[in-house]
């Protein structure tokens, strides 16, 4: 005779207990899996995040000339074709992020000249 | 239990189910985080690449724009920049860590199909990890007033044509014969032939230099004059070499060729507030109280260096020339060689009244100091001629 499954019947223990120990098995092997996916999800996030507010940051410092005076060197050549260099003078703009250090700086740079106040 | 129990089966069925499904959900969830961490890294090197980018165009730039002599400003490939972590600053030297390179090209490009005008063109790449990105700031093309689409005064004669209507320009343009010496002028056409309304053209530029003299008429293109003539010029900074103008008495009248200054309006009106001037103490302090806080000013310079400004009355029938000019006083030695003034929304040089003067030119621009209609401006904040025609401004292209 065929048992039927809605049978009132329910499982046996030991049945119950080998699904348990299977499900726990494999949760257990892959928990630490899905936790980092979580983790890493979560952090794209916060990093996107922080990304988008250190470029409104830069953007911000581009337009209002906020950044450090430094002095940049540029060597090549000039319209003879002689080896040349020249020195300019500007302000140096540093964005740091507050993000994860994991991958790499969260670091923006730039630099720009201000312009001359119009007369 | 038997193993073969159809509902033991199902359960370990399923158990077995989830040893496949699991994984496959782990796997994909684990793939999607690394995704978005990848794309976030990405994200993060593009806009590094992008500000380095523009940090590199901007040196270079501004090393092309301080280079007066147009041979030693940088061309064609530089040397690659890096931006040193360790030291926080940009160098040509290669460092051990570096956020990024930035490598600049300057070059020309034709700006228009027939390749007469060029444009310079600043490109910079920059390139952090895998990310690259390109900018490009751009001149526009020198523009000269008699270069088309102006076509202001004929190079060769610096003649003034009869075109009613000029093409303005939002950007600096200099007036200059092609010898240099040749002064522009009202063209015959100008003076000789009757108009509808006051006879007046107007040239209008953000700034006007001129490297040439400007003489609104000459001598010669008197012998056909049918009446005075108002030579407009609208620009923010009006840079003269050497000015010119004149009076002509006739049996008719008295006819007057002389120049207007006024502020150029293009996307919003040129010219500081008075008031703007008084904040950044841009004037003199004797000259703070003939400020007007809510009037336009502009700025004027004359260039002495070999060159007058003065105006010359002239009789007809009699003699042409008659009469002493009456000029301004040239700084004397050890002075700046630049006499610069800011002059009140729309001013004009009337000769008549210089001319009626006891002691002309001089007192009329005492006179206009007095009145507040001109402000001397404080030699550290005049502007040279250079300054102007440096202010070729150049654009972020796509």
């Amino acid at each position: 005779m065929v048992k039927r499954c809605d049978s009132e019947s329910g499982f046996t223990l030991t049945e119950v207990v080998i699904s348990i120990v299977v499900i726990t098995t494999l949760a257990g092997a892959f928990a630490p899996l899905i936790a980092s996916s979580v983790r890493g999800i979560k952090l794209a996030g916060v990093r996107l995040q922080s990304l988008y507010s250190m470029r409104g940051e830069m953007e911000r410092r581009l337009a209002t000339f906020s950044g450090e005076k430094r002095k940049v060197t540029i060597k090549g050549r000039n319209q003879d074709g002689r080896a040349a260099a020249w020195e300019v003078e500007g302000l140096q703009i540093t964005v740091s992020g507050s993000g994860s250090e994991q991958q790499g700086e969260e670091l923006l740079v730039s630099f720009v000249i201000p312009e001359e106040q119009p007369l | 239990m038997k193993l073969r129990d159809e509902r033991g089966m199902v359960a370990i069925g399923g158990a077995l189910m989830l040893l496949v499904v699991l994984p496959l959900l782990a796997t994909a969830l684990w793939q999607y985080s690394a995704l978005e961490l990848k794309n976030v890294q990405r994200g993060r090197e593009d806009m590094q690449a992008l500000f380095l980018a523009r940090a590199g165009a901007e040196a270079v730039r501004q090393a092309w724009q301080q280079t007066a002599d147009p041979k030693q400003r940088p061309f064609g490939q530089l040397d690659t920049l890096y931006f040193d972590l360790t030291t926080n600053a940009f160098t040509t030297n290669k460092p051990s860590r570096y956020l990024g390179t930035v490598d600049v090209e300057v070059r020309e490009e034709a700006a228009t199909a027939d390749e007469v005008e060029k444009v310079t063109v600043v490109e910079s790449t920059a390139n952090v990890g895998s990310a690259t990105r390109i900018v490009r700031l751009v001149t526009y093309p020198h523009r000269y007033g008699h270069q088309d689409p102006l076509l202001w005064y004929d190079p060769n004669e610096g003649r003034i044509p009869g075109t009613p209507i000029y093409t303005a320009r939002k950007e600096p343009v200099i007036m200059r014969s092609s010898d240099g010496n040749t002064p522009i002028s009202l063209g015959s056409r100008m003076i000789g032939v009757l108009w509808e309304g006051p006879p007046s053209v107007t040239f209008k530029a953000s700034d006007i230099i001129f490297e040439s003299p400007l003489q609104v008429v000459r001598r010669d293109d008197l012998y056909g004059a049918d009446h005075g003539f108002d030579l407009v010029l609208e620009a923010e900074k009006i840079f003269f070499s050497g000015l010119e103008i004149a009076r002509l008495d006739t049996i008719w009248g008295t006819w007057e060729y002389t120049v207007t200054l006024k502020l150029p309006t293009f996307d919003e009106k040129l010219g500081l507030l008075g008031s703007t001037l008084l904040e950044r103490n841009l004037v003199n302090v004797n000259d703070r109280g003939k400020i007007v806080p809510s009037a336009r000013y502009g700025q004027v310079y004359f260039d002495f260096n070999g060159r007058s400004v003065k105006v010359v009355p002239y009789t007809r029938f009699i003699l042409l020339a008659t009469g002493n000019p009456s000029s301004i006083t040239p700084p004397g030695k050890g002075e700046s060689p630049v006499k610069g003034y800011y002059f009140r929304e729309e001013f004009r040089f009337d000769p008549n009244d210089i001319l009626a003067l006891r002691n002309g030119f001089d007192q009329y621009i005492n006179e206009k100091v007095n009145e507040g209609v001109l402000i001397p401006i404080p030699v550290e904040h005049m502007v040279t001629r250079a300054h102007l025609e440096r202010q070729r401004p150049f654009y972020w292209a796509q």
